[in-house]
């Protein structure tokens, strides 16, 4: 259990913005979320009253900071609080809005972070004011994400799919690479970690481990690249296709990162004519990334 | 000519001295290795999906592949552990099997 668990009774993994059936989204708070998110933009919309305790704020790097007078925090808090005031769970909110809630909760959290820290340094942050930040940053990356991320889970266990152009021209590339290694049979070189060993220092099992599964195992990776293929051109799949679509890139990067001498620490090694097979192991690593993590909301956490 | 001598059972029929188990009792492990190309959150997933730990197992023994260079994610029979195999090699994860020690 984390500690968002144990202080506001909500868990990390559990979605707050699901996309819905057509173009739109729908907000889902946890009850405990809600009332901070309720609390922290009441305190932005009466900023008046309660800046009355009196507040400079300083933003900045270091070189250009600013300082903000009393009128001044209190219009920007009022600013950031408009966009969140009415929200409520089971909200639709169009694509348009998830920009604009991403901003205004990003700026409440700041001003409010800015405002909670105590004079003395020693003094403990007011515990209140971090639970309200906490949930407006988390707010805030649920908007990016949702506004960014190619896979996005909706609550009937199914996934929304928005590919951009680049996206399906990189995997369009890769899956030849992949399906030329497929039917060439190999189990070295390139292939070797697409065909591991299946006993450990031990030949001849090894051998009768090939002969036995390496077909059965092509034919089950030209199946998943079949999928990947038929819905890098489509808009929703369920969690079998994802799960085609995520072994397929990890094939792929099986196969450069291999090429590349991918190790722990390094990460993948160009060596001027590998340049494009680099950019796209990393590439095909942030899409792996969005449709895990957008897979994680279908099993449970304990 | 002396009465046939009774013996005494050194253990209850039906009971095997573990030291006369054959190859064939002992069970099989599959066990998953490092490797840098996998990420965590990946192979996290594949723990989960198939062999249904919970988030919390699953992060276990993917950090002992991490840190450890290999764990043990499933026990079973020689089938059961050739078909986990293959799934974790359908998924890309470099998993072996060998009878349990």
């Amino acid at each position: 259990m984390s500690d968002h668990d144990l202080l506001f009774g909500y868990d990390e993994d559990r979605r707050w913005i699901w996309a819905d059936d057509g173009d739109g989204w729908v907000i889902d708070l946890p009850a405990s979320a809600a009332l901070l998110l309720d609390r922290a933009t009441s305190r932005g919309s009466t900023a008046r009253k309660w800046l009355a305790r009196g507040v400079v704020l300083e933003i900045g790097d270091g070189e250009t900071n600013r300082s903000f007078g009393r009128k001044e925090i209190g219009e920007l808090l009022i600013e950031a609080a408009e966009p969140l005031v009415g929200l409520t769970t089971g909200s639709s909110i169009d694509d348009d809005r998830l920009p604009v809630l991403a901003h205004g909760s990003a700026l409440l959290a700041a001003l409010l972070n800015a405002i909670g820290q105590p004079e003395d340094p020693d003094a403990p942050p007011d515990a209140e004011l971090s639970a309200e930040v906490d949930v407006l940053a988390r707010f805030c990356d649920e908007c990016d994400a949702a506004a960014s991320l190619r896979v996005q889970p909706r609550r009937d266990a199914t996934f929304r799919l928005r590919w951009r152009e680049l996206d399906r021209q990189i995997v369009d590339q890769c899956a030849v690479t992949l399906e030329d290694v497929l039917a060439s049979g190999a189990i070295e070189g390139d292939a070797v970690r697409l065909f591991p060993s299946a006993h450990a220092g031990d030949e001849e099992r090894n051998d009768e481990w090939h002969a036995l599964a390496h077909d059965s195992l092509v034919s089950s990776k030209l199946a998943a690249l079949a999928v990947m293929r038929e819905l890098m051109a489509g808009t929703s799949c369920n969690e079998t296709q994802l799960i085609a679509i995520v072994q397929s890139l990890n094939s792929i990067r099986l196969i450069l990162g291999t090429r590349l001498d991918v190790d722990e620490e390094d990460g993948p090694r160009t060596r001027g004519d590998d340049e494009s097979d680099a950019e796209r192991y990393t590439y095909l690593g942030y899409l792996q990334h969005g449709i895990v993590d957008a897979l994680a909301t279908v099993f449970p956490p304990t | 000519m002396n009465d046939p001598m009774i013996v005494e059972p050194d253990s209850p029929i039906g009971v095997l001295d573990p030291s006369t188990r054959t190859d064939l009792d002992r069970p099989w492990v599959v066990l998953v290795w490092n490797d840098p190309i996998n990420t965590m959150e990946y192979v996290v997933l594949v723990f989960q999906k198939l062999f249904s730990y919970s988030k919390a197992k699953a992060t276990e023994l993917m950090l002992d592949v991490h840190h450890k260079g290999r764990a043990a994610v499933s026990h079973g029979t020689r089938e059961k552990a050739e078909s986990d195999v293959f799934r974790l090699h359908e998924y890309g994860l470099w998993a072996t099997m060998q009878q349990d020690d």
